[in-house]
């Protein structure tokens, strides 16, 4: 029975993403842009662009995700579809469950997909690629988690933009640090079973946790 | 147990530390009376306020 | 037997009014400020000019006095923070809400003193005044955790909504710091460079253990007495329409409130 609100929810949010593609490709053209500036300002030596490359890669991936969690509940708060989803009789949790995964479906899929080519262009190596990519899956998933509840928590409020930010950066730290060390150690020739198996685990208790928790601040945020 | 320092002066130089110790003690003991106060001022204009409104 | 539940009852609901909070701790604050006061000043006076110089740090080693205490109580502060901010939204207590709002520009200022110290010392111990070990990181996380949670606190009162939400995200830090907290362990274990080995604090003589507990007390003190005074005034300002507090005004009108 539950099935029934989270799959319906999932279908509407995909639709209204496809129907309005436009926004889509905002976080990808800024992950773009930035990593082309990266070596503009700093250097366009490949050894040194390759040292620094697993980091900025995925520093940058991180503000592009958090750039875009600012429409995640705005537009159905403004219209009143919010309030509609919170009274109907299946649990919240599953319903911003839905809205997170559209959310990681259309932000952190495409910016993992993209991520080796540039990783192209700023050198690097070969064995980092699919690390990446993979770290950059399981991560965009976690930062979609964390951040829906800095989302739910700043709704009510007149958006000046970097509160959200500042929330939210504190939880990202973990993900950032042992997300890019995981493509640090696969360039380096070693396992990455250890990073991997953490970031199995903060992805593990993100979609226990956030759900619950982003249901909590989002019935707050509505009837205060 | 007793003062480490010969003099005055020493006390203050603290064999070429005195100027991390003083600003790291001074600045701290500013922020903390900050902290402190405020909320002393803060009172007494609500106070006067009240007082302003009711006579 | 019911006597007893329904008495205690009746205190628990007395403790939870802002006015009898008001009241008591009026009472109690001369004395708390005096002691404060007197423990700081002994702590501070006993560390800067008769405790024991390091063999390797020298003179420096007496900003410890200040950054240990601080340290510790920013993350103490923090706890408090959060666990007055659950209690004022899961059983709706006003008092807790007023400590929770009091309790977070403290905390911050706190930590902010913590970095500070940390840095100053830094530089005559490792020649630089900033430094990416474990614990100065962990600490710099924690100041964005305050400042997130003071910041949404303005954002909500500044809009006229309750402080519910700033509860929230407090919560949410508290599973967030030991999480932060050994993933910058971790992080750090991976990166330290040889050049440069963060000695821990050194294990300490007696002569330089005692004005540190005696700081620390001294700074329990301070942010419990910080705590009261920021209360008070909150308390006032909530209440400044009821009846009470204008008449407490105008008790005050001829003499110095305090």
């Amino acid at each position: 029975m539950n099935n029934i609100g989270f799959l319906a929810i999932l279908r509407r949010d995909l639709l209204l993403a496809v129907r309005y593609r436009g926004d889509l490709a905002n976080p990808l053209i800024f992950f773009f842009i930035v990593i082309a500036l990266i070596p503009l300002g700093l250097t366009p030596d490949s050894k040194e662009l390759s040292e620094i490359a697993p980091g900025m890669l995925w520093i940058t991936a991180l503000l592009a995700s958090l750039l875009s969690l600012d429409g995640l509940f705005k537009d159905d708060f403004a219209d009143g579809t919010l309030e509609q989803i919170i009274i109907l009789p299946q649990p919240l949790y599953f319903m911003v469950l839905a809205k997170t995964i559209v959310h990681w479906v259309v932000t952190g899929l495409p910016l993992s997909l993209l991520a080796p080519v540039l990783g192209l262009m700023l050198s690097l190596p070969e064995t980092g690629y699919l690390p990446l990519m993979l770290s950059l899956l399981i991560g965009t998933a976690i930062l979609s988690l964390i951040g829906s509840v800095g989302a739910a928590l700043t709704l009510p409020l007149n958006k000046e933009g970097i509160l959200l930010s500042l929330i939210v950066i504190p939880f990202y730290m973990p993900v950032l640090i042992f997300g890019s060390n995981m493509v640090v150690l696969a360039v380096d020739g070693l396992s990455i079973a250890s990073p991997l198996a953490i970031m199995g685990a903060l992805l593990a208790l993100s979609l226990l946790i956030s759900p619950y928790v982003t249901s909590c601040a989002l019935r707050l945020s509505i009837y205060g | 147990m007793m003062f480490q320092f010969e003099n005055f002066s020493d006390f203050i130089y603290m064999a070429g530390h005195g100027q991390y110790v003083w600003t790291a003690y001074s600045v701290s003991l500013i922020i903390m009376a900050f902290i402190f106060v405020m909320p002393l001022f803060r009172k007494k204009n609500i106070i006067q306020k009240i007082i302003k409104k009711n006579h | 037997m019911k006597k007893l539940i329904k008495s205690s009852q009746q205190w628990v609901h007395k403790m939870a009014s802002p006015r009898w909070f008001y009241q008591i701790s009026g009472r109690w604050l001369p004395w708390l400020s005096l002691l404060t006061f007197v423990s700081i000043i002994i702590g501070v006076i006993w560390g800067l000019g008769f405790a024991p110089q390091d063999a390797k740090q020298g003179n420096s080693f007496r900003i410890i006095y200040i950054h240990v205490p601080a340290s510790f109580l920013a993350l103490v502060g923090y706890y408090i923070m959060a666990i007055s901010g659950a209690i004022a939204i899961i059983w709706k207590i006003k008092l807790a809400d007023v400590v929770m709002k009091s309790a977070a520009p403290i905390g911050a200022s706190l930590t902010f003193i913590a970095l500070l110290t940390g840095a100053v010392w830094g530089k005559p111990t490792w020649g630089t005044y900033w430094i990416w070990d474990a614990r100065i990181t962990s600490m710099l996380i924690l100041f964005f955790l305050y400042l997130g949670v003071i910041v949404l606190q303005k954002a909500y009162s500044a809009q006229g909504l309750s402080n519910k939400a700033a509860a929230l995200l407090a919560l949410v830090g508290t599973i967030n710091i030991p999480i932060i907290y050994k993933s910058v362990d971790w992080w750090y274990t991976l990166h330290q460079p040889a050049t440069i080995k963060f000695t821990e604090a050194p294990s300490m003589h007696p002569d330089m253990f005692q004005p540190l507990l005696i700081m620390i007390i001294g700074f329990y003190l301070f942010y419990v007495t910080a705590l009261i005074v920021s209360m008070r005034a909150e308390i006032i300002f909530r209440e400044r329409n009821t009846s009470w507090v204008k008449e407490l005004a105008l008790n005050l009108k001829d003499k110095r409130p305090i």
